[in-house]
């Protein structure tokens, strides 16, 4: 073997790639070429220095702005089904539903550490169905429901503050499982709604809030938050939630949108078309 | 139950089960990381970077098509492209990473404090190859890929791969043990 064979083959001698004759005939070369010798030396500091020093790890940012970028994801996507659902027969929540719990799903670990107690006995109590004696299950059922609500407004409230904008969202999707939320939990949700510096969390908390719209105290301070919103996504979404809802007074703030010189010719469009469905 | 294959699980996720694919961020962002970490030589960079990529696989899920090829080399495609637009964003030629001002201590400074004396210089090294051999380097040695992964991800033949690694391992041998 003459020193070009030996190393076009030395990459895979180093890596132990080869087979033993093989193998065998380049060691016999490199034992006799000094140069040779000299480049499997140097390569194979090079090859093993590369092989450890590869313990660089990201910060636990990374995985938090993932959690984020996804949850929003998650809610825009239901922000759209919404809009799509526009115009067929006041029926928005059928297709919103599947996929909150999709996003339920995403918070597993959270969830487990919320509702575990709750949700073991649920399941057991669901998978077995035949038991025959019904109306102590529903009055567990009903037990279980009110503590995972207790807990979900207690978790929602102390989350709400939360440095993380993901634990922040969390937060704020919490208010959509709730059937009935209390006056605190609306509120707290108008707060992240109006004033949170990050726009995941206000789109997710005005996801959370479309829910309930049809309560005219909710109905009233959707229209007041339109009048100080300035994210295109937040004007666009709630302009359409109001038109939707076919929400007269929201015809001052959106004719007011359409005259600032800011807004943005997207979300003029938008809210022409709100206007006109006024 | 069996875990499900990267394949299946992206599958889920192009139909819409957008949460399954924090299994795949749990698989891979680590050396995605390291990916573009060794690339970069910066780790804020880097994580945005990452962060970037699987924005894109949630925005071009629907150009996933399990039948051309493993998840494992969409993914690492679609990484190449958004470290090329990261290069061109920086305004840096996609042939030096570096400022070309920027000194070999001045890269060491950005180091310090957590590599050790050779990690140090090896990724000082590195740092000056051009970028397609710092690349074959840093897909074959530190991300582990066979060559016939890397060929899938480049669409070039093994051939012409097993090439390139020797090449820019040689590269890397003259500038590391030449100043020392």
């Amino acid at each position: 073997m003459n020193c070009k064979e030996v190393q076009a083959a030395m990459i895979e001698y180093l890596d132990g790639a080869l087979h033993p004759p093989a193998a065998a005939q380049i060691k016999a070369h490199i034992d006799a070429c000094s140069e040779c010798r000299r480049e499997a030396e140097e390569l194979q500091v090079l090859l093993t220095a590369m092989k450890n020093n590869n313990q660089e790890m990201p910060s636990p940012a990374l995985r938090e702005n993932f959690n984020t970028m996804l949850q929003s994801e998650l809610n825009m996507e239901a922000m759209a089904n919404i809009l799509q659902d526009r115009g067929i027969a006041e029926k928005p929540r059928a297709r919103v539903v599947p996929l909150s719990k999709a996003a339920i799903a995403g918070r597993v670990a959270a969830a487990i550490i919320l509702v575990a107690g709750g949700v073991a006995i649920g399941m057991a109590i669901r998978s077995a169905p035949d038991t025959g004696n019904t109306a102590e299950i529903a009055k567990l059922r009903t037990e279980v429901n009110k503590m995972e609500k207790e807990m979900k407004e207690k978790d929602m409230l102390s989350l709400i503050d939360d440095e993380s904008a993901s634990q922040r969202i969390k937060a704020v999707s919490y208010a959509e499982q709730m059937a009935n939320p209390d006056q605190q939990v609306i509120d707290a949700l108008f707060n992240s709604l109006n004033h949170d510096k990050n726009v995941n969390v206000r789109l997710a908390a005005l996801y959370s809030l479309s829910r309930f719209a049809d309560r005219r105290p909710v109905r009233d301070s959707l229209v007041s938050s339109l009048g100080i919103q300035t994210e295109p996504i937040i004007q666009v979404v709630l302009i359409n939630l109001l038109a939707e809802k076919r929400e007269t007074k929201a015809i001052a703030p959106i004719k007011e949108i359409i005259i600032n010189k800011k807004t943005l010719k997207e979300v003029k469009d938008a809210a022409q078309k709100g206007l006109k469905e006024l | 139950m069996p875990e499900l294959s990267d394949e299946k699980i992206m599958l889920l996720v192009k139909e819409g089960h957008l949460s399954e694919l924090t299994v795949l961020f749990d698989r891979y962002h680590v050396a995605l990381y390291r990916f573009f970490f060794h690339l970069t030589v910066d780790r804020a960079a880097s994580e945005d970077l990452t962060q970037n990529l699987f924005y894109r696989v949630i925005r071009y899920r629907q150009s996933y098509e399990p039948s051309q090829g493993s998840f494992r080399s969409w993914i690492y495609r679609m990484a190449r492209n958004v470290h090329f637009d990261f290069c061109k964003q920086e305004q840096k030629t996609p042939g030096r990473l570096t400022d070309p001002a920027e000194t070999e201590d001045q890269i060491a400074d950005r180091l310090t404090g957590y590599t050790e004396e050779q990690y140090l210089r090896l990724e000082e090294v590195l740092a000056r190859l051009p970028v397609e051999q710092r690349e074959i380097l840093v897909l074959s040695r530190y991300q582990g890929l066979k060559y016939e992964e890397i060929s899938r991800i480049k669409d070039i033949s093994v051939a012409a791969i097993k090439v390139q690694v020797y090449r820019a391992l040689k590269q890397l041998r003259t500038l590391y043990f030449k100043q020392q």
